[in-house]
């Protein structure tokens, strides 16, 4: 929302307070301003300079060299313009300056003429399109002077819409003035609105069928209209903020709606039929041609104003082509309405039109408005159009007032809120400056809610709390430290279990944590073979990509299949939630961790699905889960089937690892090898044990004794060292196996594999004779499997 | 051979050696099992009784004798060595070090954990939330009414059966005070979403913290203190401040905070006083008790933090992204 500085100073007298200040002010006790601008950047270098002479040009007929001086100097330079005559006061940008376009005048030859600077057209100087001739300015524009301070228009205030979105009040001049005179405590000037509303017979005839689309119509035919171009200062004030100016009519009614933020309308009465206006529903797909020309189907439960045969405008969004007001308009029928705000929202959002209008009435307009703003329109026609005058009185058709909003409260409550010493008379003053009525007794007060602030906006003693602080200045209150509850707290334990895979995942083992997006693609899904999960966006911005996730696989395998093509060797892991429906509530939302370890074809190193299984230990005793196994079996479809295990406990599963099959893979574009483990976190925070505890270290010397075992290719090599474990419970204080080995000079379809263990105990160094024993116990134990010891 | 010859030689070997190992070798050969000396001592039975003393001590002489020099030319030898280890030993350090595969957190997590150091430190819980919410937590119960331009759709993910993605963390509000009740102190970190186009600083996908204060007497200026502390641990440095009037929903008043950056003011964060529609819908009297909440971006400061020019990074899952962290 652009404001105009003249504008507001109609208003408030702003002397003393520059716009900058303004500008600084509103933000601390209003709403924020994003900057301060003028029309052409102030135009900067261009000042007022007197045309002192005129020659022709010898080379071409249409250019002449004109001498201008501006107090200090005389330049001669070319000009092209037909309607510059000596002594007139114009804008001269000297050789240097860059125009409002960007255009940096230089000196260069014109047909045979060196010129330097340049007198100004009204396109140049960035005010209107206008580039017929130069702008002259008034003979009383001192010479020398820069043209900001000639020129009308002036600086505006850019306010962030954001922060004034529910202050309907704040979307016209005059309310913004409203707030300036109270924060710089000034006198708000009353609105010159001329007469009274004549109340004789109506010309037009309001009917309203849709009330709860439209609280109140004002109807009123005015005649004796000359449309033609807008004067100077309704068209500058109109440039200022941005607007185009069209022609005094419509200018004026955009000047209403400026100034007041009631939007306002007016139609040829030619062609309103049976002088009737109707406030009705809209018909769904009516098809109409709005005033910018364009066909658009009139979207469903929306208002539309129609006459007696037609609809003649959208309500509250924009009118008509049919019924607009064009130069040959005498008579009008002015609209001065207030309108539902979310159909409004709604149709404008339909028709993806959100015009000025639209913006103002979706924020919820006060209904007592209207009158004003057809006075003070009919007050400023008579400026535009002298002839104006009405016909007949006015048509104010409306659902009744409701009672003017009342706040009770106690006398403290402001300050008490506020946490600082107010005196009343201050917090009187301010809230009467801004249209409240305080009244109190004893040590309650009651604040009566000017309408203008009573739609959405001012309803609790807390929104006073505000009105009063932010124009007494928050800066006015001192922090203060907290104090009591000093109680411990502690991390959530999903929290914690998430801080605990990263400790294991990306401290211990290397790993890099990735985030992904909830989402995914059916087709993804398939392709990595995972189910495709019932959960879906009613509106995803990407088309398709509109699945709440059951897995991170798909997302896993994409991430890794870029890594690849980046290094030999990608560790990544992803640790969020996936979603599952319930029935009656929230979906399920279980946490997995899901690890991938991935390497290029031919790099050597320890293969994915043993690192993988290295950091899958590595998070388990992290979390300190007790007791889980690695059980190889054939897994989901997206494992390899000969290279997958489930991690459990008893008939608990937690999820599986294993290596990633390769059809999976290829459809990833992954070559190489990747392993994956997905695990449940949740489940696996759930079955927490006691973590660890320190084994006991043995003062006294240990023994080694390895051994190589032959068995069928298939044994695992875990069923092996379970056996050497067993052994002897106490004494066998170590089994590691260090080789694994298949081929030349070992039968047919088995590998031998090679421990080492080691014999201790806790208490005393074993004698010969326990060691004896032990490596005689061990030697049957792996007889009695049919497994034969290597020599 | 008799002993005085032995223990010459040794004693020649040891000053010819001209290296640690060749010295090695001279021990192994005069004094080890199967030298001389060893062979001497070891014959010393056939000597007649009252020989054997006098042949022992004489042995172990020499094999003393032998030993001081070895070890005094070791040492000498070392030393020698080592007074040129700067030339003899130089290695170029300009090489590329080596380490083993090293792991990465996620930016935003190293941020999110410094806060929940920062805040625990400060006596907040730390509280999580689901992502699917309802439609009431995540807009009624924070006085977003019915027809409020965000419940129109556009910025909201809904889900086909009518829940949606949250929008943002402040439903995990109703859901704490709900579950712990006043006084409370808590902040809801977390991922929330939003139905938006994706651009270099706008991502569908990000990240918020949202803090909550209730108990008796809850002020804005205990409301600007707080902000002020936390902003001042989260950018490390001596913020100075200043708060505006702004609007929320679920607030009332409303902040918006500005850091003073040299001439001008950046705006950080939005907070207010806890609208009493709010407290009620968590179940807490608003006579009773006041309140106040506060949101960051935790995505902004992760990028204001590491210089992260694209907030499309975040959610990239590019491996030359995250392991720069």
């Amino acid at each position: 929302m652009l404001l105009s500085y003249d504008w507001l100073n109609d208003h408030v007298d702003l002397k003393d307070v520059s716009p900058e200040q303004l500008a600084e002010l509103v933000t601390v006790h209003l709403a924020e301003v994003d900057g301060v601008g003028e029309p052409g950047g102030g135009w900067p270098g261009v000042r007022v300079a007197k045309v002192v002479s005129m020659r022709p040009h010898p080379n071409a007929d249409r250019l002449r060299l004109v001498t201008v001086n501006d107090g200090a100097t005389e330049v001669e330079l070319v000009c092209g313009a037909p309607n510059v005559a000596e002594g007139q006061h114009i804008c001269y940008a000297p050789e240097g300056t860059t125009l409002p376009g960007g255009l940096l005048l230089e000196r260069r030859e014109i047909r045979g003429v060196e010129s330097g600077g340049m007198v100004l057209s009204e396109q140049e100087l960035g005010l209107s399109d206008d580039h017929d001739g130069i702008l002259v300015l008034g003979d009383d524009a001192p010479i020398g002077a820069p043209v900001k301070d000639v020129l009308p228009g002036g600086p505006t205030l850019d306010v962030d819409n954001n922060g004034i979105t529910t202050r309907p009040d704040l979307w016209g001049h005059y309310g913004a003035a409203r707030e300036v005179a109270t924060i710089l405590e000034r006198e708000l000037k009353p609105l010159e609105c001329g007469a009274e509303l004549p109340t004789g017979s109506a010309e037009v005839d309001v009917e309203i069928t849709a009330p709860e689309l439209c609280s109140r119509y004002l109807g009123w035919v005015i005649g004796g209209i000359k449309v033609g171009p807008s004067p100077d200062w309704l068209k500058r004030r109109l440039e200022t903020v941005g607007q185009r100016s069209i022609n005094n009519v419509v200018d004026l009614t955009n000047y209403i709606l400026l100034e007041c933020g009631q939007p306002i309308h007016t139609f040829d009465r030619r062609q309103v039929a049976g002088g009737k206006i109707i406030v009705r529903r809209s018909q769904p797909g009516e098809p109409v041609v709005t005033l910018d020309g364009t066909e658009r189907k009139v979207p469903a439960d929306c208002c539309v104003i129609a006459d007696a045969e037609r609809a003649v405008a959208i309500a509250g969004i924009m009118g008509l082509a049919n019924s607009e007001v064009s130069d040959d308009t005498t008579e009008i029928i002015l609209e001065v309405a207030n309108f539902e705000m979310t159909s409004v929202r709604r149709a404008a959002q339909a028709l993806n039109l959100r015009t000025d209008s639209a913006v103002r009435f979706e924020k919820g307009l006060d209904p007592e408005g209207v009158p004003t703003a057809a006075r003070r329109f009919f007050e400023l026609l008579q400026r535009v159009c002298p002839d104006a005058k009405p016909l007949g009185g006015i048509c104010d058709n409306r659902t009744p007032a409701p009672p003017q909003r009342e706040i009770e409260m106690a006398a403290d409550f402001i300050p008490s809120r506020l946490g600082i010493e107010i005196p009343a008379a201050r917090v009187d003053e301010i809230l009467g400056r801004l249209g409240f009525g305080v009244t109190r007794s004893g040590d309650q007060m009651k604040v009566t809610v000017p309408t203008w602030r009573a739609g959405r906006d001012v309803s609790l003693p807390q929104d006073l709390v505000e009105e009063v602080g932010r124009i007494h200045g928050y800066d006015k209150i001192a922090p203060l430290p907290l104090v009591g509850l000093n109680e411990p707290v502690d991390l959530e334990p999903e929290r914690r279990a998430r801080g605990l895979v990263r400790k294991a995942l990306s401290d211990r083992c290397g790993l890099t944590e990735m985030h992904l997006y909830p989402f995914t693609t059916a087709d993804a899904c398939r392709r990595a073979a995972v189910e495709v999960g019932p959960l879906r966006l009613a509106n995803a911005e990407q088309e398709g990509l509109d699945l709440l996730v059951t897995s991170y696989l798909p997302g896993v395998l994409t991430a890794v299949a870029g890594g690849l093509k980046y290094r030999d060797e990608v560790a990544a892991y992803v640790v969020q939630p996936v979603f599952a429906p319930r029935e009656g509530e929230l979906p399920v939302e279980n946490e997995r961790v899901t690890i991938a370890i991935a390497q290029r074809p031919g790099h050597e190193g320890v293969s994915p699905v043993y690192q993988l299984k290295g950091a899958v230990e590595a998070l388990i005793t992290e979390l300190s889960v007790a007791g889980p196994r690695l059980r190889q079996e054939a897994g989901p479809d997206w494992l390899h089937p000969g290279r997958s295990a489930c991690l459990a406990r008893g008939k608990q599963s937690f999820g599986w690892i294993g290596e990633v099959h390769p059809k999976v893979a290829r459809k990833f574009d992954i070559e190489g090898t990747i392993a994956v483990a997905d695990l449940d976190l949740t489940a696996l925070r759930g079955a927490t044990g006691k973590g660890v505890r320190m084994q006991k270290i043995s003062r006294f010397q240990s023994s080694p004794y390895d051994v190589a075992v032959l068995v069928d290719k298939r044994t695992p090599a875990a069923d092996v060292e379970g056996v050497l474990r067993k052994v002897d419970k106490k004494l066998v204080q170590q089994v590691r196996i260090f080789d694994v080995y298949e081929g030349k000079g070992l039968p047919e379809g088995k590998r031998s594999l090679a421990f080492n263990i080691v014999f201790g105990a806790a208490d005393r160094t074993l004698e010969t004779k326990d060691l004896e024993r032990l490596r005689e116990a061990t030697q049957q134990a792996l007889e009695k499997k049919g497994w034969s010891l290597r020599q | 051979m008799d002993l005085d010859q032995i223990q010459a030689e040794a004693l020649t070997a040891v000053a010819d050696a001209t290296t640690e190992d060749g010295l090695e070798e001279v021990r192994v050969r005069y004094l080890g099992r199967k030298s001389e000396l060893a062979n001497a001592l070891g014959g010393i039975g056939k000597l007649p009784k009252e020989e054997r003393p006098t042949f022992g001590a004489r042995v172990n002489v020499a094999k003393q004798a032998v030993t001081d020099a070895l070890a005094a030319r070791v040492e000498a030898l070392r030393d020698e060595r080592e007074g040129n280890l700067g030339d003899a030993e130089w290695i170029d350090l300009s090489l590329p070090g080596e380490r083993p595969r090293v792991g990465h957190r996620h930016p935003i997590t190293i941020v999110e954990e410094e806060l929940d150091e920062l805040f625990t430190g400060m006596g907040f819980r730390i509280v999580e939330g689901p992502w699917v919410e309802d439609e009431w937590t995540n807009f009624d119960a924070l006085n977003i009414p019915e027809d409020h331009p965000a419940r129109d759709g556009w910025d909201t993910f809904w889900l086909t059966d009518g829940n949606l993605l949250r929008t943002h963390t402040s439903p995990v509000q109703i859901r704490s005070m709900k579950r712990f009740g006043a006084p409370l102190r808590a902040v809801f970190p977390g991922r929330v979403f939003r139905n938006e186009a994706v651009d270099a600083t706008h991502e569908a996908v990000f990240n918020q913290l949202e803090g909550l204060v209730i108990d008796r007497d809850i002020t804005p200026g205990h409301l600007f203190r707080t902000i002020n502390a936390i902003l001042s641990a989260v950018l490390k440095e001596d913020v100075e401040t200043r708060f505006r009037p702004s609007f929320f929903p679920f607030t009332e008043p409303s902040f918006e905070c500005d850091i003073r950056r040299g001439d001008s003011w950046m705006e950080l964060c939005g907070m207010g006083m806890v609208h009493p529609e709010v407290l009620r819908a968590g179940g807490i009297d608003p006579d009773e008790w006041t309140g106040f909440a506060f949101g960051l971006g935790i995505d902004r400061l992760t990028l204001m933090r590491f210089g992260i020019d694209d907030i499309r990074w975040l959610h990239s899952g590019d491996l030359r992204f995250l392991e720069q962290f």
